[in-house]
């Protein structure tokens, strides 16, 4: 049973729909040619086997790994023995995933498969002061292996073997940085995603370096079989 | 194996969607934004978003929810609010301009809508998806990804700001 309040909040929305714009037929192909170029842009980052060299080479790809990476190319795609868990206990006070409000440095986690389509997201950016809010990190699981694709660069997260890509282009209509880790822990591939808009400072991409760099994966008797912490050491950060 | 996805089938098949579920994605969009041409923006990015990963959705069926879960949380990046600010700053010079007299006194139920349009975009969300999308307390945190608990924090924070804003009680 609502209140009045409530009421007069699903009224006032109610008596504004209309006010929301119409579609028409070009927004749906300027959507698509946007989603096609994105697409073909990822196809370049990524590399496809065979064309993964020139690819590279006219993308300039090398230009964007991290020089203390010491990259090496991937042979064709087979899939690793499966990694496993195995971090042991923190010493530190474990909390979940960073919260809507202002999250203290300290050890957090991410894991248990929490919603009914099969993907777990958590997503955060650094909203509070010194962070300019312009950086985010996505983790991302989908149960099921992950096969790497030739080309990628050759990473470690949480200990196991994965890959990482990046371009500097646009990210979502404005200038900025994107990267992405993806492993494959214990059946289940995790996506970590960084993007950087232009307002973002080195210092800023420093510290999601370093969070993304303190990620372990912990034994679980859950639905992944583990969960990954990984340390904030600003509090800076919130998921909303 | 994650592949990118370039047919030609699944460009019209995007089309497709956005063809149906633009619209209660425009005004959800419309409802977060309070500027129709930020909504258009946004459920273009979003769609953007949903195109790379079309093909792996666990339930196809559920295309809306995620969409819905898209658009709520592009809304809410740190990159997407400096230009939201932008387009509301606007609207706000639009908006100081006094309205014409109606016959109906809308004038205390705009204010209601104004106060929606100044609360901060999770808060908004939050209220948007329980009283205008009807989602449960589940369905709600599904697509904020957060807990019901933190859901519900979200509503009450929301209701008490716009308490304050309209100079009601309860």
């Amino acid at each position: 049973m609502m209140n009045d309040l409530e009421r007069e909040v699903r009224d006032t929305l109610l008596r504004h729909q209309d006010d929301a714009p119409g579609i028409d037929v070009s927004d749906a192909r300027r959507g698509a040619g946007r989603a096609r170029r994105r697409q073909l842009r990822n196809v370049v980052v990524g590399g496809i086997a065979g064309a993964a060299a020139v690819i590279m080479a006219i993308a300039g790809f090398g230009g964007l790994v991290r020089a203390d990476r010491q990259p090496a190319l991937l042979d064709p795609p087979t899939t690793p023995p499966m990694c496993m868990a195995t971090s042991g206990p923190e010493d530190a006070v474990v909390r979940g995933w960073p919260d809507t409000t202002k999250n203290r440095a300290g050890v957090y986690s991410w894991g248990e498969l929490r919603h009914s389509d099969g993907v777990n997201e958590g997503w955060m950016h650094n909203a509070y002061e010194p962070g300019s809010g312009d950086v985010e990190i996505i983790f991302e699981g989908d149960p099921g292996r992950l096969i790497p694709h030739s080309g990628q660069t050759a990473v470690t997260v949480a200990g196991c073997e994965g890959t990482y890509r990046s371009f500097n282009g646009e990210v979502m209509g404005r200038r900025g940085a994107w990267e992405q880790w993806m492993v494959d822990i214990q059946g289940t591939t995790v996506t970590i995603s960084l993007t950087a808009g232009p307002e973002a400072s080195e210092t800023e991409v420093a510290e999601a370096h370093e969070i993304i760099g303190s990620i372990r994966a912990q034994p679980r008797d859950d639905t992944f079989g583990f969960r990954l912490l990984f340390t904030l050491t600003t509090g800076t950060w919130d998921s909303g | 194996m994650r592949t990118t996805v370039t047919a030609d089938a699944t460009l019209s098949g995007l089309e497709e969607l956005y063809v149906q579920h633009a619209p209660a994605a425009l005004r959800l969009a419309y409802f977060l934004t309070g500027d129709p041409e930020a909504a258009r923006d946004l459920v273009q990015d979003a769609f953007v978003r949903m195109a790379g990963r079309f093909r792996h959705l666990r339930q196809p069926d559920a295309f809306d929810a995620y969409l819905r879960r898209t658009i709520v949380n592009l809304h809410a990046t740190g990159l997407r609010r400096l230009r939201a600010e932008r387009s509301s700053l606007a609207r706000e010079a639009a908006l100081s301009v006094p309205a014409a007299p109606n016959e109906d006194d809308h004038g205390e139920r705009d204010e209601m809508w104004h106060a929606i349009l100044s609360l901060p975009p999770r808060q908004r969300a939050a209220i948007v998806l329980r009283y205008y999308e009807d989602l449960s307390e589940w369905e709600s945190a599904e697509v904020l990804r957060c807990s019901v608990g933190a859901l519900n924090q979200l509503v009450v924070r929301a209701m008490a700001n716009l308490r304050t804003r309209i100079g009601k009680e309860t």
